[in-house]
């Protein structure tokens, strides 16, 4: 009962307002009258008597255009009167002494009321009219919303708010479906906020809001209310909509009562329908972009198996068979073995298990980059050195085919010393293992305005220029060098994109004139990004990397 | 036929089998650990000559038993880590390791650590007076350095890194150890100092500073000089 004592008061206070401006409405009609009849009396020396309705009957037709029927009968039933008894004889009574003249007064009632209901006809169907036009103007904007919106977070809000608005109304809260069977239905958007429903006592409504979402039906509009009056049951705190899209319920809308406590007039129900259709399809839309989404990576996810699966079987298999092949060997009859071979399938061992080390810290390294897991950690680096390093790595035969071209003061440059060294070795061992043997590598070192730049020449057969961005992508593999059956994983290039771009650089390549491909990066001298202390950067743990490599891995 | 002890502390079991094989078959003589705590007992037990110390270890870190090890022991402890965690190792060569290898990693880059460790120890306790290396001479009573008989220009500073660097040959020395002693401890993180100086002193005593031969970078840990071979 509490409960509705608040609307119902509001409802009094309404009522008696509406009335106090009815007795306005009519104050005024009489008002009208009395001016027409006082006017009509300072000027009856001039006119004929026959002539008051001139003046009435602008006064009726005034008083139903401003302020309804109701008033303007007032009017024209007052006009009759003060006509009768002030000017038509005898005057001052209700006698009238010609004939004619009760002609007269009968047609003039009958023209007045007739032309007050046109008029206030008219004043009614402009009041729709406007109201038709402010209600497709809510509505126009709750659809721009959507269309231009594309986050349901912010559309869901605006809505509400333009429901509370349009409605005038205490509040309005927005429920989404719950996202799995435990769960509840959550509340999307509220307005003005929580604390105003808090102050509502809501506990009994629950259950309007769970069966309006479980059984698609709308509660509290004023059709409904009437029907469903139960004793025991008290009828719900404003209405209750299901949002219903693809024949799915999204959501419920919940919009508390008016401000002034009456019911909702159709043109609200029928707004608060569309506008709750709208709040339906921007869901129904992001459920559809996400199933998409998911789908697209679903999809992603599945070519990287197939293509890893088919990486695994042979880069992984083919080291795998030599070590086990040499290795089962060497554990047979050793005086079967002489020198020459048991050093070659030492050799073969230890080559072999490299290649798998390789390969196994490339797939890591790749994985742990892109699921941004290796950050740089920045330090000044003298890329001399950085490219010393990844010449040490190399074997000594294949290094000394390398010629460095340097400046002598060549200034530092903020990297992380440890992955451009990675970047260097990646791109040395492709060049060297893509030109003739014994061919040339050259790298070139050098300022380039405020980035360093490094060149890696080799002498090879260069690279389609259609494919020269391509070789960036992992996995891609030359066709020429595919068919050939040169190993290789397609993952070199990839790291080093993803560390350069890391590092606030561009990696490209770009064949040289006389043939050879040359592959360039540039690093900024002084990093855009803001360096860091030592204490600050990440560690990347174990863990980590390894979840890094299992979602890449496993999809 | 050296018969030193050495303390392996791994919680793989692969790993401890094939050390134990590889280092048994040079002569040594192997204790295996498979925990931090197990290995701290053991040496107390055992002292051995040297320990070869994985990092990632369950319960107590690799990092712990360094530098519990440290509080009354100068045994020289080789680190095993794995790719990409130069924080640790750095932190470990801090906390007193010697020097530290890679997973994966050969027998013979083991060996070779392990006998470099092991002299080094012998090494330092009769310092020598002269250096010899390539076509450098480093004369560390009179501060001279000389290069096919004529005498390098070092600044004070590159003598200092140089002095620091051989002091501690075939030992891994951090950035932070290098800058603390040679520029004080306020500037253990300028880096940058230490890139300017090294590429100096490549370019006045290596042949090639790109394919340098003594004075050696370890990536994102520091530097280390080589003895001759």
């Amino acid at each position: 009962l509490d409960r509705q004592t608040p609307p119902l008061t509001g409802e009094n206070e309404s009522l008696s307002e509406t009335s106090r401006s009815a007795l306005v409405a009519y104050a005024w009609a009489t008002g009208g009258v009395a001016a027409a009849t006082l006017l009509f009396h300072l000027v009856s020396g001039e006119l004929d008597k026959g002539q008051a309705p001139l003046l009435y009957l602008p006064v009726v037709i005034v008083c139903a255009v401003r302020l309804g029927f109701g008033p303007a009968v007032l009017a024209a039933a007052g006009s009759f009167i003060c006509w009768n008894f002030f000017f038509l004889p005898p005057f001052g009574t209700w006698a009238v002494q010609d004939p004619k003249d009760w002609l007269s007064l009968i047609v003039f009632l009958m023209v007045a009321v007739a032309t007050a209901r046109l008029a206030a006809q008219a004043r009614t169907q402009t009041q729709e009219a406007q109201a038709r036009a402010e209600e497709a103007r809510v509505l126009q904007q709750a659809s721009e919303q959507i269309s231009v919106e594309v986050e349901t977070e912010r559309i869901l809000p605006a809505l509400t708010q333009q429901l509370v608005a349009a409605c005038s109304v205490t509040f309005c809260a927005l429920y989404r479906a719950p996202a799995s069977e435990e769960t509840d239905l959550t509340v999307a958007a509220v307005v003005p906020d929580d604390s105003m429903i808090a102050k509502t006592d809501l506990s009994s409504d629950i259950s309007y809001l769970r069966q309006s979402y479980t059984q698609k039906k709308t509660f509290g509009f004023s059709a409904e209310t009437s029907a469903a009056s139960d004793p025991i049951c008290p009828p719900p705190v404003g209405v209750y909509v299901p949002l219903i899209a693809d024949g799915q319920c999204r959501g419920v809308v919940h919009v508390g009562p008016r401000l002034d406590g009456r019911p909702f007039s159709r043109p609200q129900e029928r707004l608060i329908l569309a506008l709750a259709n709208n709040a339906a399809i921007a869901i129904a839309r992001q459920s559809l972009r996400d199933a998409a989404a998911q789908a697209q990576a679903l999809r992603e996810a599945d070519e990287l198996k197939s293509t890893l699966l088919s990486l695994v079987s042979h880069e992984l298999r083919t080291p795998l068979a030599s070590i086990k092949a040499s290795a089962s060997g060497l554990l047979q009859d050793k005086s079967a073995w002489n020198e020459a071979a048991l050093e070659e399938a030492l050799v073969a061992i230890d080559e072999e298990s490299d290649r798998l080390g390789g390969l196994v810290c490339k797939l890591l390294d790749l994985s742990r980059l892109e699921a941004g897991a290796w950050k740089p950690q920045w330090d000044w680096c003298d890329l001399v050195d950085v490219l010393g390093t990844a010449l040490a790595r190399l074997p000594v035969r294949e290094s000394a085919r390398v010629h460095v071209v340097a400046p002598p003061d060549l200034p530092l440059v903020r990297a992380d010393f440890v992955q451009i060294a990675q970047v260097l070795t990646n791109l040395l061992e492709n060049a060297l293992k893509y030109s003739p043997p014994k061919s040339d590598v050259t790298v070139r070192l050098r300022g380039a305005g405020n980035d360093l730049r490094v060149d890696v020449v080799d002498s090879g057969s260069g690279i389609p220029p259609e494919e020269a961005s391509a070789v960036f992508e992992r996995f891609h593999r030359l066709e020429q060098h595919r068919r050939s059956g040169l190993p290789g994983t397609g993952l070199g290039l990839a790291i080093c994109r993803g560390i350069i771009e890391a590092h606030g650089g561009c990696i490209w390549e770009q064949d040289a004139p006389d043939g050879g491909a040359v592959f360039s990066f540039t690093l900024p001298r002084a990093t855009r990004f803001s360096p860091q202390r030592r204490d600050d950067e990440s560690t990347d743990s174990d863990t980590e990397v390894i979840g890094a490599a299992r979602t890449h891995l496993s999809g | 036929v050296p018969h030193e002890r050495i303390l392996v502390v791994d919680d793989e079991a692969q790993i401890r089998r094939a050390l134990r094989a590889g280092l048994t078959s040079q002569g040594y003589d192997v204790v295996l650990a498979e925990t931090g705590e197990e290995a701290i007992d053991l040496a107390a037990v055992q002292p051995p000559a040297l320990v070869v110390l994985d990092l990632t270890l369950p319960g107590i870190s690799g990092l712990q038993v360094c530098r519990q090890l440290r509080e009354w022991s100068d045994v020289p402890i080789l680190i095993l880590s794995a790719r990409g965690r130069e924080r640790d190792k750095v932190d470990a060569l801090d906390q007193g390791a010697d020097d530290y290898l890679t997973k994966p990693f050969g027998m013979d880059e083991l060996l070779a650590r392990i006998r470099a460790s092991l002299r080094r120890r012998v090494s330092e306790r009769t310092p020598e007076a002269t250096l010899v290396f390539g076509d450098v001479v480093v004369d560390y009573a009179r501060r001279i350095v000389t290069r096919n008989g004529a005498e390098v220009r070092l600044t004070r500073l590159e003598y200092d890194v140089l002095r620091y660097l051989t002091a501690n040959a075939d030992r891994v020395v951090t950035h932070r150890q290098i800058l603390s002693h040679v520029w004080g401890p306020e500037n253990s993180e300028e880096t940058q100092y230490l890139r300017v100086q090294i590429g100096r002193l490549r370019q006045k005593l290596e042949q090639d500073t790109a394919r340098p031969q003594y004075l050696l970078t370890e990536p994102g840990v520091g530097y280390r000089f080589r003895s001759p071979a």
